[in-house]
């Protein structure tokens, strides 16, 4: 490879051999880094249950699993599965939390005010957005 | 030598390229909503001493600014506002005194009354006692009742004179619901700075401020569908920012086949019915959940109009029909996901 970039750029070789380990070096910090961003599997792995700011519950995203915790006005109940998380059945009288439908990304929540219940999404990867104004 | 040399550089890059901020953050039921504080930065212990002590500051604001909060500051004033000229009450000289933080927001608050001809009004306090936002147990409250407490609704009527608040008429009262949730924010804010955090995002229930740039980028917030739970309109890029947004799907409830929400008008007493929600970007959250909340009330046409008019103030609207707006500063920088 180094005979044929000789080639294209002939004062390659004015280049010591400290100077193409260290070009070679950069490179090779560069593809990793890139790789990395690249390849890192954005979905969540850990879903955090919260009741008021007491964490109950914390279960793989892989996992698929459902989940009852008693909140302030009643039940909620989560559900896991496929590498997403939503609620499926809540005491709340808006039912928004239910509404919200699955979430799948580190950083993602379906919150539950009245039974001051949260659902988090922990992990690497990075959300398209970071927050949501409403 | 040069090799060991040039070995040591690759190390530093290594080094430094491994170095940069990390992410913190909290997420706590606070203010009868959810608030996350989220923190780029070098060092761990800096960054969470950071985000307790704004989580505690926004704790602070609360118990002082809650007109629920029996013992706060403002449910003081409105229990003196109301026994006034009895004795023992704080009214009774006519004058109560009230502290610096708290006359700021409320000139504040006078003046947004101002430039939203009256749509933003804290003395609402009496006409939202009335109405019943509670689940199962919300109710309208009857014609009659909401035109006798029409009568204590009017800016006009506070009287702000040495960090002292008077009403002309006995009966009133003041709800800072419609911006202490903002005032909180900008409060943590402060805190942080303090704390020396230079890239940071404070969010009290979609009420948010950006501080810096998150990891030498802007900020990107979404703005939510007002009609579609869970989803979003369109995302902005922001830094050192306020995002409020006011919408009308947040509380509410039907009656009689009717849909009534929580962001009344303190000129007819009923919901307004003009918006389906504004999203205002400004410099201080305290603004633009204020101007939020009054523009929601006066209309499209008009809080557009207002928008345009304010130095370093942007925002969206969609109105009844669902027709999205946006003024000219952001028209082009709002990248649409899901429209109508």
């Amino acid at each position: 490879m180094f005979l044929l970039l000789r080639d294209w750029f002939p004062r390659l070789s004015m280049l010591t051999r400290n100077d193409r380990i260290l070009i070679f070096s950069l490179v090779a910090i560069a593809s990793f880094s890139f790789a990395r961003f690249f390849f890192t599997s954005h979905e969540g792995k850990e879903v955090l249950v919260k009741v008021g700011n007491r964490p109950v519950q914390k279960v793989s995203l892989r996992m698929d699993k459902r989940i009852s915790v008693e909140g302030e006005k009643g039940s909620v109940v989560i559900e896991v599965k496929g590498g997403r998380v939503r609620v499926v059945e809540s005491s709340c009288f808006q039912k928004i939390c239910v509404n919200t439908g699955w979430i799948n990304k580190p950083g993602q929540n379906i919150v539950c005010l009245p039974n001051k219940v949260l659902v988090t999404i922990e992990g690497k990867g990075s959300p398209t957005i970071d927050a949501v104004s409403y | 030598m040069k090799k060991f040399r040039a070995l040591i550089f690759i190390f530093l890059i290594i080094f430094i390229s491994g170095c940069g901020t990390k992410e913190y953050s909290k997420v706590e039921f606070l203010m009868d909503t959810v608030v996350e504080i989220k923190v780029y930065h070098k060092n761990k212990g800096e960054a969470q001493e950071a985000i307790d002590s704004s989580m505690e500051e926004m704790r602070r604001v609360e118990q002082k600014m809650s007109c629920f909060l029996p013992g706060s500051e403002v449910s003081e004033i409105d229990k003196g506002a109301f026994l006034e000229g009895k004795k023992g009450s704080p009214l009774a000289e006519g004058w109560i005194p009230v502290s610096d933080e708290l006359f700021s927001l409320l000139e504040e608050s006078v003046l947004l009354s101002k430039l939203t001809k009256g749509s933003f009004d804290i003395t609402i306090f009496p006409l939202w006692k009335s109405w019943k936002f509670e689940g199962e147990n919300s109710e309208v409250p009857d014609k009659g009742k909401i035109e006798k407490v029409l009568k204590f609704v009017n800016y006009e009527n506070i009287m702000l004179k040495n960090g002292k608040i008077s009403f002309a008429r006995k009966g009133m009262g003041i709800d800072l619901g419609g911006i202490a949730k903002g005032f909180a924010v900008d409060a943590a804010v402060n805190v942080l700075k303090k704390k020396n955090i230079n890239s940071a995002m404070v969010n009290a229930g979609g009420d948010i401020y950006v501080l810096g740039r998150k990891q030498g980028k802007p900020w990107r917030i979404g703005i939510r569908h007002p009609r579609k739970e869970g989803e979003i309109l369109g995302i902005i890029e922001v830094e050192d920012m306020a995002i409020v947004t006011s919408g009308d799907y947040e509380r509410f409830f039907f009656s009689g086949g009717k849909r009534y929400h929580h962001i009344i008008n303190p000129k007819t007493g009923y919901p307004g019915d003009e918006c389906q929600s504004v999203t205002i970007v400004a410099k201080e959250a305290t603004f633009a959940d204020g101007l939020a909340t009054g523009i929601f009330v006066l209309g499209p046409k008009e809080g557009m109009a207002l928008i345009e008019n304010l130095a370093g103030v942007e925002g969206v609207i969609i109105n009844k029909e669902g027709d999205v707006s946006a003024s000219s500063g952001l028209v082009s920088k709002i990248e649409y996901v899901n429209q109508k």
